[in-house]
């Protein structure tokens, strides 16, 4: 599995942060990636919403992943809000894994940072490296 | 799979805590064993009907004590639920009636047994949110870096106050109560606060004390993943700024309480196996030097 | 038999001050042996065991810290102003002691008159001790426990080093050790 790239959709929809890890993958400009965040913000609350038959009082997740030829997207939805995004290669075997410890990275690098603002850019140094030392992992 | 924000980052915690760090996943921070929801950094001082700023309404202590000047109101939102019933014997107790007067089973804190809560931990994520909520929250009442690092070192400087004292007592009773004894000279102060203080604080000893090779009343204690300040990364406009300057304030609080003035910076000296390696530079005042040579060797 | 407890801060103020009388009986030849010896403060010494023991119970919590008037300086008044300068004059003599020695129970570092004076140093505040009789082990005892008490004190963070003690729960502490060690 190759990791292709990394976003975070805040929970009102906004990118706070997007690395690319692979060099297959074409270049964007940001504000494209900004847009393309904010749709699939979008996809992804229409998709909550056409749940079949949900649980009252339980939260209802929405599009959890989508697939094309030879590379697919995960979206982990976290309890507070938080979208990570993961663009990858096929198969993916330890997908799941990988999220968790981004998450575990994102709690500590990010939510333990006395000088991040909530909702807004990520800008952690210590987010940066730690991502980078596991993706590499992942990637090699 | 549902991870909840703060299960899944305590959960986390303690799996990144441990691939940085081995020996310690967790660090005790002088201890508190009843969970109460503010972890509180000293152990005695959580009982929340512990009135020991007595609400005595008396003018003449009212004019020179800073907190019996606080309405009784205050003092009983301060205090929780418990604050009426400690107030309330406060102000009729003087004597062994007040030791008596606690109300609905909570206990005074001169009757707490001082060691129950010795080797007691606080978790490493409990402690790295308050600590990011006391820099955020020094950082809205400062203009500069300096004076963030200023504010940062004086709260640590009162802890280490308390830490010397609750260290060399509970030492001092292990011991049996014979001959209480504090180190007086300087290199064994030192070695005292590089191991006994920092692994009180911290789990375990400091990496490294040295002095410095260009002034003789330079000491460096060196922390090469110093746990207070594992998660935070400065932004590159404070870059001078190190988080570390609370332990620093721990350091000179503890020297300060020996008789040993210094002033007590922290710097960020990174390496490359230890990016976050942090010094703790130690300039001593004059008169411990000046001591120190009088002592002889 | 009496004994007069200072805390002080290391601003050198007062933090607490407190006299009480000895729960143990008397032995017998200390009392009479110092007042013939010191003939000039015979009113003073003949007074203050059992001004002090007058005093002691209907003293208020912290007591009456800070200087006196002059208008006061009658009898048991008197008495504590005299324990506070012996006390104040002290305190060079204890940080003398202190440099040298890594003790924190420093007996009977000074005496005057029939007073005899101890300290322990709680690292950065010191409390000071005037007694009458010689009884190191009951005094270590009693300093001990109030070191404990102090630092429990201490914990409060509403505390600072600086801060006087106003605790009725402490001053019966030390009154309940008073009456156990010395």
């Amino acid at each position: 599995m190759t990791v292709h790239a990394l976003w975070v959709i805040s929970k009102a929809g906004g990118l706070v942060f997007s690395r690319s890890y692979s060099d297959v993958l074409p270049t964007l400009p940001v504000n494209t990636i900004l847009t393309l965040a904010g749709i699939l913000h979008g996809i992804h609350a229409i998709t909550a919403k056409l749940t079949p038959s949900p649980i009252p009082g339980q939260p209802v997740g929405g599009m959890e992943s989508f697939e094309a030829e030879g590379w697919a997207g995960r979206i982990f939805l976290t309890a507070t809000g938080t979208k990570f995004v993961v663009l990858h290669s096929l198969p993916h075997p330890g997908l799941d894994d990988l999220l968790r410890r981004i998450y575990e990275i994102y709690s500590d690098a990010v939510m333990k940072n006395p000088f991040h603002t909530l909702e807004m850019p990520i800008n952690s140094s210590l987010f940066e490296t730690r991502l980078q030392t596991l993706i590499a992992s992942v990637n090699a | 799979m549902s991870v909840y924000f703060t299960g899944g980052s305590s959960s986390a915690s303690p799996a990144s805590a441990s691939a940085s760090a081995p020996t310690s996943s967790r660090f005790s921070l002088t201890s508190s064993a009843v969970s109460s929801p503010p972890p509180s950094l000293y152990s005695t001082s959580q009982n929340p009907s512990s009135s020991t700023i007595s609400n005595v309404p008396n003018p003449n202590r009212r004019e020179t004590s800073r907190m019996s000047s606080q309405p009784s109101s205050l003092q009983q939102q301060l205090f929780g639920g418990g604050g009426s019933g400690g107030g309330g014997s406060a102000g009729t107790g003087v004597g062994p009636a007040g030791a008596s007067g606690v109300a609905g089973g909570s206990m005074n804190i001169l009757d707490r047994p001082l060691n129950k809560t010795k080797g007691a931990e606080v978790g490493m994520g409990a402690w790295s949110f308050l600590f990011a909520e006391i820099v955020a929250y020094s950082q809205s009442r400062v203009d500069s870096v300096h004076d963030l690092e200023a504010r940062l070192s004086s709260l640590g400087y009162e802890a280490g106050q308390r830490i010397l004292t609750l260290l060399l007592l509970r030492n001092t009773q292990t011991a049996g109560g014979k001959d209480p004894r504090r180190e007086h000279r300087l290199i064994p102060i030192l070695q005292f606060v590089h191991t006994q203080v920092y692994k009180y604080c911290f789990g375990k000893p400091a990496d490294g004390l040295e002095r410095s090779v260009e002034e003789e009343n330079e000491y460096m204690i060196t922390l090469n993943q110093p746990p207070l300040t594992q998660h935070i990364s400065v932004p590159k406009d404070m870059s001078q700024l190190s988080c570390e300057a609370f332990t620093a304030g721990i350091v000179e609080g503890v020297l300060d309480g020996l008789d040993v003035p210094a002033r007590v910076t922290a710097h960020t000296v990174s390496t490359d196996q230890y990016p976050q390696r942090t010094v703790i530079l130690i300039k001593l005042d004059q008169k411990v030097m000046d001591r120190e040579e009088a002592l002889g060797k | 038999m009496s004994f007069y407890l200072a805390i002080v801060s290391p601003l050198d103020s007062p933090l607490y001050e407190l006299a009480f009388p000895s729960a143990k009986p008397p032995p017998p030849n200390s009392a009479s042996s110092s007042t013939s010896s010191f003939p000039s403060w015979s009113t003073f010494t003949a007074s203050n065991g059992a001004d002090l023991a007058a005093e002691a119970p209907s003293n208020k919590v912290g007591g009456n810290l800070g200087l006196l008037n002059g208008d006061t300086k009658t009898g048991p008044e008197r008495d504590r102003a005299m324990c506070q300068m012996i006390a104040h004059k002290s305190l060079d003599n204890i940080e003398e002691m202190m440099e040298g020695t890594g003790t924190l129970y420093l007996k009977s570092i000074d005496r005057h008159n029939e007073w005899t004076v101890s300290a322990f140093i709680a690292t950065s505040v010191k409390f000071v001790l005037l007694h009458d009789i010689k009884n190191d082990d009951g005094i270590r005892l009693f300093f001990l426990d109030l070191w404990e008490a102090y630092t429990k004190i201490l914990l409060n963070p509403f505390h600072t080093v600086n801060t006087p003690i106003r605790n009725s729960a402490f001053e019966a502490k030390v009154r309940g050790s008073a009456r156990r060690n010395l």
